[in-house]
């Protein structure tokens, strides 16, 4: 993890390169160890395949880039942990870097863009970047189920209490339910304070066979399951969107492999690019029926001493925007109890889910502190 | 189609049609709003090769008619001003069209806070610039919309 936020002295493959070589000597090994490498993109763009070249990796077993856009970080876990069960590579390497924050002009993010086509429309009339899409889809969500912007802000206020714990997060002022509710309206139904911040930074994670993982510097972390959905939204007639997102698909499908339930959860790392995203995960995954995520995330049940703690270093809301790899570096502190002060127990069963597009792609992995069979 | 409504939406960007949407702007130039429809009679969202009902790829582009119901809404804002208040740039609709499809379009209306989901909802066209582009108006009835879809 390199230095995260509004980081502007430092280029994509600068923060890529970095945060392998931090991800390695964490790990207690070189980069000669490395013999695979799986390559994610962000909004600047910037680095690729080329990374092998910028790190000076020779005779890599595996090398691709991978793109599911917000479900990448995730699902890049999964591959790797495909490929070295596999035998294809021993230690692969999957990178995050971005750098959409910039010092002369702002954000990348919500940037008008050269399109052709019915997207060139779509960004005619207004809806540019993922904001007002996914208020589209909150507000469907609202409509159908009566879910409030208050439960909304249940969310970001939930996530702010724990960031005050995580000395990397940019935001740890505490919120109330009133500052969400006053903050400006970015698409209505969504406030400042559902949106998630941008960041500059990256993030590096390192998979390889549990035996090796065991003899390593730090406490290994155990992929107990993973899946994919992407729902293919049909614009018509019975169309889930805004009502049902993939993780209706990928969620069951890393539990049962995991061999768990929604009750042996411990503890969640939810893709959070908006408040209302936690709400539809939360459903789909099962913790609540669907229709109820308002209800139950204003009980406070995500907070610190809430019954489900989710997004336990802030989250993008509150504390650093690096697309999946947010929710996934979370996990891994928190499955290597390295949490400090918002450290959560028991940390057995952590499911981590990555979501992109406008809900259109969606990846869970469950990790743990232990072996599968050794809960 | 009730073409005697007169609106001209803020556009953000320029239309830049294709091949595959051109005839989408073709018809909106003379006052319809068509879609690709298949073999088999199915509507077809606007950038859509294949019918995900029969698998035809046999398209014809044909008018429908102009009328649906609201699925869903955005009033979007624009930059803060200075006291870090915000201020309405555009309200999007999407709407289900009558014939089937669902449709973003601009969306003609005083205050978006008052809406709800299954009004009716009748297109408009705006000749603007470049493009002729769709817009919605509020028409009188409201549908009861299943909670359980």
């Amino acid at each position: 993890m390199t230095a995260l936020g509004k980081v502007l002295d430092r280029t994509p493959s600068q923060f890529a390169a970095q945060a392998i070589t931090l991800a390695v000597e964490d790990a207690g090994l070189t980069l000669d160890d490395v013999d695979g490498l799986l390559v994610s993109e962000g909004m600047s763009g910037g680095i690729g395949l080329g990374l092998q070249r910028q790190l000076g990796l020779q005779n890599l077993r595996l090398l691709s880039q991978v793109q599911g856009f917000g479900s990448t970080a995730v699902a890049m876990v999964s591959y790797a942990a495909m490929a070295v069960a596999a035998g294809s590579a021993s230690v692969i390497g999957c990178v995050f870097a971005d750098a959409p924050l910039r010092r002369e002009s702002g954000s990348q993010y919500g940037e008008l863009r050269p399109l052709s086509g019915w997207s060139s429309y779509e960004q005619a009339i207004g809806l540019t970047g993922a904001n007002p899409r996914y208020a589209l889809a909150a507000r469907r969500h609202m409509e159908t189920f009566g879910t409030t912007s208050e439960e909304f802000g249940a969310v970001a206020v939930a996530q702010r209490a724990w960031a005050a714990g995580n000395p990397v997060a940019r935001w740890t002022e505490p919120i109330t339910i009133d500052d969400h509710q006053a903050s400006r309206w970015i698409a209505e139904p969504l406030h400042l304070l559902d949106c998630c911040l941008v960041s500059n930074g990256g993030i590096a994670v390192l998979v390889t066979s549990a035996d090796r993982a065991r003899h390593l510097r730090q406490p290994p972390v155990y992929v107990w399951g993973w899946g994919q959905g992407h729902p293919g939204y049909r614009p018509g007639p019975g169309s889930s969107f805004g009502l049902t997102s993939g993780a209706a698909l990928s969620g069951p499908a890393a539990m049962a492999m995991a061999g768990v339930g929604p009750k042996d959860v411990d503890i969640c790392e939810i893709y959070d690019c908006y408040t209302y995203t936690v709400v539809i995960s939360l459903e789909d995954y099962g913790f609540v029926a669907k229709g109820e995520g308002g209800p139950f995330v204003a009980t406070g049940a995500l907070g610190p001493g809430g019954t489900l703690p989710t997004n336990t270093g802030g989250g993008q809301l509150s504390s650093y925007y690096l697309w999946g790899m947010t929710p996934l570096s979370e996990a891994v502190i928190q499955a290597r109890g390295h949490g400090g002060a918002r450290q959560c127990t028991p940390n057995d069963v952590i499911l981590v889910s990555g979501n992109g597009g406008i809900l259109d792609y969606h990846s869970t992995v469950i990790l743990s502190s232990h072996e599968p069979s050794k809960r | 189609v009730n073409s005697a409504q007169t609106w001209s939406p803020r556009r953000f960007s320029k239309v830049q049609p294709d091949d595959d949407i051109g005839p989408f702007f073709e018809a909106t130039a003379r006052g319809r709003l068509a879609l690709p429809r298949c073999a088999n009679g199915h509507w077809l969202g606007p950038d859509t090769p294949r019918c995900p009902e029969c698998g035809s790829t046999d398209l014809r582009w044909c008018d429908t008619a102009g009328q649906g119901w609201l699925v869903s809404w955005t009033v979007i804002h624009g930059r803060p001003t200075a006291d870090g208040s915000s201020r309405p740039v555009a309200t999007v609709a999407i709407a289900e069209l009558d014939e089937g499809p669902w449709i973003t379009g601009p969306l003609r209306v005083r205050d978006g806070r008052n809406l709800q989901a299954g009004t009716r909802l009748l297109v408009g066209f705006d000749s603007g610039e470049d493009e002729t582009i769709p817009f919605f108006f509020l028409g009188e009835s409201t549908k009861l919309w299943s909670r359980s879809e």
